[in-house]
């Protein structure tokens, strides 16, 4: 549905986008994750035909990005970073205008009106100015613009940025309720929301694809290492000799000698498996007071971590 | 076509709806109040609303570009919401429809003030026996005026993201287009082509009841300039 290749963008001298490619199918939802800068929105204004690439190709709904952009847009719903909406208009004048532009006519545009509202929550605000609407409910008109035409392919840049909580899922379930039937690509930071809503993580960092997996797939690589938080009471050395013998542990480092309290040590293991029992007795073992013993396993959000921070040439290695 | 008329009943409303489009209004027919009743006061006063035609064309220099400014610039930036150019450009609509969407409801909104100024040579029927076909050519020549400024007004709102910009610069340009008349007689010879330029020719011979295909044809085709110029520069930040 969605076929990005080879895509490059610059802006004057800094590569907003370098050398992406990647496939989305019919009814995916892709999540693009990555920090700030990274270029997720120069990415999906390309995609929308709003910004021209400077190299590379793509196809949108089987069609070409540049030589039949009107094809493209006819098939495409966009709610942008900044959620432009015309602050003098009401909710429902707004959504009318934008739905004529799309190519709605009467009869169609009532039927989809009265029904993105509802899906939006906004059946209470559709006779109010959209200036005098606070941030979160201008963010639920900007998605129900994007929605309006029912579109094939919907590319939400931060969907759910200022939202209540309570929105977030609602948006979240109207989002996944697309799935299927529209081929959805979104944006985020928010990490649980990729694992909640995406088929597909697409993480990039500095212009470039460092992750290009399920969300799951990338927790397993995640998991497949282990991190244990010991606290003990003794000496640090006689406690690192301890431990010294069990060879799934990959790293030990001292995290703080002589906590508050207890004063005790606490110490950070990377273990590749679960060695909790032998590390509880090598302590005992050696006449330390063992205080704490957790096992964590890492999170999507660790990933993104050290994806985004550590080399990207490696960290794309790492995943391949 | 459908598109067009949409962007235009939208472009014309919010004239209605806004502080600009209330000054705009207020400005003109108090202006054109004040110019027509110290016209017909006069002891020596003929039934003609030439007076009133000449002094306008000097207000709408002025408060024509105020309507323009934010027809472009301020889908960029402005009080009607920020990169809303981003929806216009997103959706399934060509260039030409954005412009002329554009320049229809600007033109729509000055039918309208142009109606409410229909008052005088009304009164002016009243009051003494004024020659209709020249006030029905002055209104042809003023409407196509008011195109040729509001088509001006939105290729330099084309060019910038400031309304404020776009809005001085455009009444600027408008003065020196203006004026290249004055330049043309004053430079004599040489410069003589630079009046033609200008619209004030063009202008007069409307006033004095005279509609000219060469003076229509003149009008529309600086009309189509602009605007193909303003579709061209919105179609540019698509080109590679
Ligand atoms: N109009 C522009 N002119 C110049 N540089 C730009 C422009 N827009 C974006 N950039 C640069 O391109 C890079 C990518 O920006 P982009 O907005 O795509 O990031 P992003 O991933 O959406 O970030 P965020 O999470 O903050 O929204 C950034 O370094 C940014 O400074
Ligand atoms: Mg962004």
């Amino acid at each position: 549905m969605i076929v990005v290749d080879d895509l490059v963008k610059v802006y004057g001298r800094r590569r907003a986008v370098d050398h992406v490619s990647f496939e989305v199918e019919k009814g995916e939802i892709v999540g693009f994750l990555g920090p700030n800068g990274a270029g997720k929105t120069t990415t999906m204004r390309i995609l929308t035909c709003f910004l021209p690439a400077t190299g590379g190709r793509a196809q949108v709904a089987g069609f070409d990005i540049v030589d039949d952009s009107r094809e493209v847009r006819r098939r495409l719903g966009y709610l942008p970073e900044n959620v432009p909406l015309y602050l003098d208009l009401t909710v429902d004048q707004y959504l009318t205008y934008m739905g004529k532009l799309k190519g709605l006519d009467r009869s169609r545009l009532q039927t989809r009106l009265n029904e993105v509202v509802a899906n939006c929550g906004l059946e209470h605000r559709r006779r109010d100015i959209i200036g005098k609407l606070s941030r979160g409910y201008r963010q639920r008109v900007g998605l129900a613009q994007a929605l309006i035409h029912d579109p094939e392919v919907v590319i939400l840049d931060e969907p759910t940025a200022s939202l209540d909580p309570a929105q977030i899922r609602e948006v979240r379930d109207y989002i996944k309720s697309l799935k299927g039937n529209h081929t959805l690509i979104l944006s985020t930071h928010i990490l649980p929301e990729v694992e909640l809503t995406c088929d597909r993580v697409l993480m990039i960092n500095n212009g470039r694809i460092v992750a290009n997996d399920t969300p799951g797939n990338l927790r397993n690589l995640a998991s497949s290492t282990q991190v244990l938080t010991v606290e003990v009471r003794g000496a640090v050395s006689a406690a690192q000799a301890a431990l010294q013998p069990i060879t799934p542990i990959t790293r030990t480092s001292v995290v703080s000698d002589g906590l508050p309290v207890s004063g005790g040590a606490r110490l950070e293991l990377e273990t590749s498996a679960d060695v909790r029992g032998d590390v509880a007795r090598a302590l005992v073992g050696a006449g330390l007071d063992l205080l704490r013993l957790d096992q964590q396993t890492k999170s999507l959000e660790d990933i993104f971590v050290e994806l985004t921070t550590e080399e990207p040439a490696a960290a794309a290695q790492e995943v391949a | 076509m459908r598109n067009v008329l949409s962007i235009a009943r939208r472009e014309c409303r919010a004239y209605f709806t806004s502080a600009i489009g209330y000054v705009v209004m207020a400005a003109f027919i108090a202006f054109t109040g004040l110019i027509f009743f110290l016209i017909v006061s006069q002891p020596q006063a003929v039934a003609s609303m030439d007076g009133v035609f000449r002094n306008l064309a000097i207000l709408l220099v002025m408060l024509l570009p105020l309507l323009t400014m934010r027809l472009l610039a301020g889908e960029r930036s402005g009080d009607q919401g920020i990169g809303t150019i981003e929806l216009l450009l997103t959706s399934p609509i060509t260039e030409w429809e954005l412009v002329l969407g554009k320049f229809v409801g600007s033109l729509l909104y000055i039918f309208a003030l142009l109606a409410v100024s229909l008052i005088y040579p009304f009164t002016l029927g009243r009051i003494g026996d004024p020659d209709l076909g020249t006030i029905f050519a002055g209104y042809v020549g003023l409407l196509f005026f008011c195109g040729y400024c509001l088509a001006f007004g939105l290729f330099l709102s084309s060019l910038t993201n400031s309304q404020i910009v776009a809005a001085i610069s455009s009444i600027v340009g408008l003065l020196v287009i203006w004026l290249s008349k004055f330049l043309g007689e004053v430079g004599g010879g040489k410069l003589g082509w630079l009046a033609w330029w200008s619209f004030m020719d063009h202008h007069e011979d409307f006033w004095r009841g005279l509609i000219t295909f060469s003076d229509c044809a003149w009008y529309l085709s600086f009309i189509f300039f602009f605007l193909f110029a303003a579709k061209q520069m919105i179609a540019s930040s698509r080109w590679r």
